[in-house]
């Protein structure tokens, strides 16, 4: 077997710049804590801080650094921008595209602060059904929306974006952007789009550190600190600060990953994030093609919208852990199988019993990977007709009676 | 070595931010001074200040409204 053929970019960046290491074994060495001292130590790592979050609004198109926050992922800054905004009955509205990280949150708000969670729901081809969004904002206080399905890449263009958020504050909710997926893939100008809250995580397209992620609350949002804690500021304070970033930022920062955060992001900044749409476009094109060229093949989500860099599917007769296992010990292909913290895309798609195997890409991924891909699973597809059409020749002589999923899920085991 | 104090114009913030804007601005464009703990005599939301010589002060408040540097006050200090 040759060696890994990362495609599972979609749950983080495994191939980094090898920038994004070196900060962070620099910082760690060099490092001190931020705001709490000002000697070399403390300010080289108030000044990564600095310099990273300036950075990074810079490549997300908003205007106001200071009000962008860290967090440790994409997780803990949706918590703080729901768990922040939702008062006691407030109605919330998310979408079918939402992943547990904002779905969890709303059902907490739901469950412990009496409100009313509504949904946009998607169709069976993955779309969501964005002509009943002014019904559900009647009274709503958040709309919280997904960039990009983490499941199948379908992507909101930014009119829908814009048209989302127009409508929201028509009827005066508030706007947070999931960027889970798109952050340092798909441009995201988060002013220009005019959201109020956006999440980001470090470690999947922007390429930075597991452990680093952000929020980015617009100018004039109020949001709740979901922690409190020390800052290295107004330590006579009984709460957290009003002022920015500090206002949501309790306890000692990841300077170390943040460190690294900076080096990935001012590496995707310098190579362009168009021209890394570009090649993850391409090689999507030629994934869906291949696999969809493919018998039993089934390709989850529409080819005509706009995408992220990833792609579910299924193989006939196949489970998607036993596909994705497969692809793993047999080529060396890294795939993610199961239900991919998608719950209500994958019960949309009608694989809620089944799952779906995703495959994820990124800048370090190549078309010769992508064509590695294609092979293996058509290899695999291939025998298992050959094992189905073995399998009713001799059920056929002996009288017929294994099915032939089964008998080919045999085969394979016993082959094991 | 042992440390004599002088007069300098020290700057405070409301946030770290604030102040590490400041840093980087005043470095960009050459100014004087340096990032210190906020004394002790001046109630401010940071604990970051700016101290430089009384006579770049001019300088400062023309680069801080040029650049749109956030700051609190500018404070007179014997340190």
């Amino acid at each position: 077997m040759n060696q890994l053929i990362y495609l599972n970019c979609a749950a983080t960046s495994l191939r980094r710049p090898p920038c994004v290491a070196e900060a962070v074994v620099r910082a760690m060495s060099s490092g001190g804590n931020a705001a709490r001292g000002t000697s070399v130590g403390e300010m080289s790592s108030a000044r990564g801080e600095y310099a990273c979050r300036e950075a990074l609004a810079g490549l997300l198109g908003f205007g106001h650094p200071d009000r962008l926050v860290f967090a440790a992922n994409a997780t803990q800054a949706l918590n703080t921008a729901i768990m922040g905004v939702a008062r006691p009955g407030d109605v919330l509205v998310g979408t079918d595209w939402d992943h547990n990280s904002i779905l969890r949150p709303l059902h907490e708000c739901r469950d412990f602060r009496g409100c009313e969670v509504r949904f946009v729901t998607a169709g069976r081809d993955g779309q969501l059904d964005l002509s009943r969004l002014d019904d559900l904002l009647d009274g709503a206080r958040l709309l919280c929306l997904t960039h990009a399905s983490n499941l199948t890449g379908d992507r909101l263009t930014f009119g829908q974006v814009r048209d989302a958020v127009a409508c929201a504050h028509d009827h005066g909710a508030l706007v947070l952007l999931d960027c889970s997926q798109t952050a340092g893939c798909v441009p995201v100008p988060m002013d220009a789009m005019g959201v109020d809250l956006l999440a980001v995580t470090g470690h999947k397209a922007l390429m930075g550190p597991t452990g680093t992620g952000a929020l980015l609350v617009a100018p004039g949002v109020d949001v709740h600190p979901l922690l409190s804690g020390g800052t290295g500021v107004l330590s006579f304070e009984e709460h957290q600060p009003a002022a920015f970033p500090e206002h949501l930022e309790a306890g000692t920062l990841n300077a170390h990953g943040i460190a690294g955060l900076l080096a990935s992001v001012e590496w995707i900044a310098k190579k362009r994030v168009d021209t890394i749409q570009a090649h993850d476009d391409v090689l999507r094109h030629r994934l869906v093609e291949g696999l969809q060229a493919i018998p039993g093949v089934t390709v989850y989500g529409r080819e005509d919208a706009p995408h992220s860099p990833a792609v579910a599917m299924n193989l006939a007769g196949w489970e998607s852990s036993e596909l994705a296992d497969a692809l793993a010990q047999d080529y060396g292909i890294a795939t993610r199988a199961g239900a991919h913290c998608a719950p209500r895309m994958h019960c949309a798609l009608g694989t809620q019993d089944l799952g779906a195997v995703r495959l994820s890409f990124g800048w370090f991924n190549t078309q010769e990977e992508i064509d590695l891909a294609v092979e293996a699973v058509a290899e695999l597809a291939a025998e298992d007709a050959a094992e189905d059409e073995g399998a009713a020749a001799g059920g056929a002589a002996a009288g017929g009676a294994a099915a032939g999923g089964a008998a080919a899920g045999a085969a394979r085991e016993a082959g094991a | 070595m042992p440390h004599r104090r002088s007069r300098k114009a020290v700057v405070s913030f409301a946030s770290t931010h604030a102040a590490m804007a400041c840093e980087s601005a005043c470095h960009e464009a050459g100014l004087a001074g340096r990032i210190i703990p906020t004394p002790v005599a001046i109630r401010a939301d940071c604990g970051l200040a700016w101290a430089m010589p009384p006579e770049a002060r001019a300088d400062f408040e023309a680069l801080a409204q040029a650049r749109g540097l956030v700051y609190d006050a500018i404070y007179d200090l014997e340190l």
